[in-house]
């Protein structure tokens, strides 16, 4: 926190000039991040084994409880810290520039540490049985509010740092010529970023104050249309952040060039322009909104951001293949991927991450984005499959898979356990390939989300759903809990190297 | 190929970040926030008389 | 390399392969685009056309007045009621029930007002699974037609508090 603004070291594999103040924000926002998904993992194996009925673990009271906290810690907590960390990097790092105000970065890095910490607290001790969404008229304690608010100003902050670190880089032309791609990414994230932070602000100030009484009433269908404005579109900074992550990725594993920028680049501008209007296929079954709003922005105007996934599917695995080619790869048509780096934890994570979030995320986002097929799925199993495929499978295993570069590269920490970081990616990918299609298969025999036991026991009237259903949520849970070992590896390769990990030499140029 | 000297205006657009910041805002909360809150100000309130 | 800066000039042709790609998914999007209102007209299944807000405490008056006119018994402390073909049909959500149960005829058009006299709810309907969200201040109007007969249960896929895994509902549709 004390370095010198403008003291830096010199990246012996990259050549970027690394300063100081940026490393430290760096490191604990990363620190800070894995910390968090410790928290949400931990949620998320209590959560799978009381959604588990042979196993049933928590009371209703405590599983609610537990259920409102894991997307807290593993959804907006692990992810924007994680961000924040990538945010900075993006605009410090690789443009050779001291970051804007460090001083407020470290402000904002405590507001949002603050809020969660609220948050977390409120929910644990039982005044936030909401769960993430808090849908009015449910009422949680004016402190669970407040965390919330506190936290948005904090990453608002951040993405102000970002914007203003991008200004300093240009008025002393630390760069020359465009932002390179991966920071151009990065901007649109922080612009995606900053449409959700304020839709979060316009709903949660208000909400706070209701909690407390000045407010009386507040419309709750107007809060859910407000609330996904700022709900979904934090799930568009997780795919825009990824896609800049992927093609990181690609740069540290094979040292890839985007084949075309312009391509690339116009797939960015896409989701700046329309990603954000899917928030609307949370309003898909909802009364009174007119078809034309939905169809409107559920197809993100003719479906212009799902263009731009199918842009970066070919872009990305494109300059994977050039890249290798290059080096000599070129026997058949399949040599520069059977040569690719699989034994680098990088690499698997970038291939598994763009797999499970095309085909298993993406590809059921738009399926159950149509109104009609949405009857099918609206708050069922499918629509938790679709976001796991997304959020889990895509964005969380895509930062793992740059964490295990984070380390040496900005931390200068050898990695510890590299023989158990590399098979990470492939059990945690496996592990979250069998739990979402699992749990889509039993979101489509009606599974519902956010419930204490599917075998009605307590009911009034008796129901009971056919053992299909019974048989997929079990096997939604063994793949959840291969996911959650890989998930513990990663926590703990990670946590060990952070910490104990050999300190590396100032010209030690070495990436694993 | 362009000529030396002479970049695409849609370079220099994607190049200005303050500009997409601006539409990236607009569209949604235009087309999602204000349309949908108008909508739901203007639907027609049931009127209930007596049982 | 994508983290640093481009050439100069980067605003270039796609290639042949790119050009094609995009090609094929615009046209996929396109195609994609066309089915979203098409569904409106040829489909026989949307979600509620008629937009009607109404108060909470309004909605439970009416809904109320129904239950009574209607009434034909009570199974576990739940009225079961049997409206005329084609009448107007109100099921309430409430924490932790779907009031009242319904007994329908196969065939017959119902108009159904769906709403919530507490918090959100979900209307699920099972073994169907058809999914609308239920919010307290919005009628959710549904022109249903049962076309098979049976029994149906209707259970509670939106978090409404403690017992919210207990709210389950009935329709008995008969020949």
């Amino acid at each position: 926190m004390a370095a010198n603004a403008l003291e830096f070291r010199t990246c012996p594999i990259t050549g970027k000039k690394v300063y100081a103040t940026t490393q430290n924000l760096i490191w604990i926002n990363a620190v800070t991040s894995v910390v968090f998904l410790l928290v949400g993992g931990l949620a998320a194996l209590l959560v799978l084994l009381t959604r588990w009925p042979a196993v049933h673990l928590l009371s209703a009271d405590l599983f609610y409880r537990i259920l409102t906290l894991h997307p807290i810690a593993a959804l907006v907590a692990w992810i924007i810290f994680f961000e924040v960390a990538g945010l900075y990097f993006g605009c410090s790092v690789l443009l050779n520039s001291r970051i804007a105000a460090p001083k407020v970065a470290w402000l904002a890095y405590f507001l949002m540490l603050i809020g969660a910490a609220i948050v977390a607290v409120q929910i644990l001790i039982g005044n936030a049985d909401v769960m993430f969404t808090s849908y009015i008229p449910l009422q949680a304690s004016p402190l669970y509010y407040l965390g919330v608010i506190l936290f948005a100003v904090g990453a608002l902050t951040a993405c102000g740092i970002f914007f203003g670190t991008l200004a300093i880089a240009k008025a002393e032309k630390t760069y020359e010529g465009s932002l390179p791609l991966v920071t151009f990414g990065l901007s649109a994230a922080a612009i995606i970023a900053v449409f959700t932070l304020a839709s979060g602000a316009i709903i949660y100030i208000p909400t706070f104050l209701w909690s407390i009484g000045i407010i009386k009433n507040i419309d709750p269908a107007m809060y859910r249309l407000i609330f996904w404005a700022f709900g979904h579109s934090s799930q568009q900074i997780n795919v825009t952040a990824m896609v800049s992550v992927w093609y990181l990725l690609a740069v540290l594993t094979v040292g890839a060039k985007p084949v075309n920028e312009k391509i690339c680049r116009s797939a960015f501008v896409l989701y700046i322009l329309f990603i954000n209007m899917a928030s609307e296929h949370h309003l898909l079954t909802d009364p009174t909104l007119s078809p034309a709003h939905k169809i409107a922005n559920t197809s993100y105007f003719i479906y212009m951001a799902a263009l731009a996934s199918m842009i970066h599917a070919l872009a990305i695995p494109m300059t994977v293949e050039v890249a290798q080619r290059k080096k000599g790869y070129t026997k058949g048509a399949f040599e520069w991927l059977t040569k690719a780096p699989w034994g680098e934890p990088g690499f698997p994570a970038l291939i598994l991450s763009l797999l499970i979030f095309g085909f298993i995320g993406g590809i059921t986002g738009i399926v159950n984005g149509t109104e009609q097929l949405s009857i099918k799925s609206h708050n069922t199993w499918a629509m938790t499959g679709h976001f796991h495929g997304t959020v889990v499978g895509g964005t969380t295993l895509a930062f793992m898979g740059l964490t295990y570069y984070v380390i040496p590269l900005i931390f200068r920490r050898e990695l510890i356990g590299k023989k158990l970081a590399t098979l990470q990616p492939y059990i945690y990918g496996i592990g979250l390939i069998i739990f979402t299609l699992s749990m889509i298969a039993s979101g489509t025999l009606g599974v519902p989300r956010r419930h204490w036991d599917i075998t009605f026991a307590d009911s009034i009237i008796p129901f009971s759903f056919d053992p299909t259903a019974i048989l997929f949520v079990t096997l939604t849970a063994l793949g959840g809990l291969l996911a959650i070992i890989g998930g513990a590896i990663f926590v703990g390769v990670a946590v060990l190297s952070v910490f104990f990990g050999r300190k590396m030499a100032p010209s030690e140029a070495k990436l694993l | 190929m362009k000529e030396e000297g002479k970049i695409s205006g849609w370079q220099l657009l994607f190049d200005d970040i303050s500009m997409l910041f601006f539409l990236g805002i607009v569209i949604p909360t235009v087309f999602y926030i204000v349309w949908g809150l108008m909508e739901y100000a203007n639907a027609p309130t049931a009127v209930i008389t007596g049982p | 390399m994508a983290i640093t800066s481009p050439e100069t000039y980067w605003w270039k042709p796609a290639d042949k392969e790119e050009r094609l790609w995009i090609t094929i998914a615009i046209v996929w999007c396109l195609i994609l685009f066309t089915m979203m209102p098409l569904w409106h007209i040829v489909g026989g299944q949307n979600p509620s056309l008629e937009p009607l807000k109404i108060r909470p405490t309004d909605y439970q008056k009416v809904s109320d007045a129904f239950i009574e006119k209607y009434k034909i018994g009570e199974e576990a402390g739940i009225p079961v009621v049997k409206p005329p073909d084609g009448a107007d049909v109100y099921l309430r959500g409430q924490m932790w029930n779907w009031i009242p149960i319904l007994e329908l005829k196969k065939g017959v058009n119902y108009k159904f007002h769906i709403s919530s006299v507490d918090l959100m709810h979900g209307f699920s309907l099972m073994p169907l699974v058809m999914n609308f969200q239920i919010v307290p201040g919005q009628d959710n109007i549904l022109n249903l037609t049962p076309t098979s007969s049976g029994t149906f249960h209707i259970i509670c896929n939106e978090f409404c508090g403690i017992n919210h895994h207990t709210m389950v509902g009935k329709i008995i549709v008969k020949d």
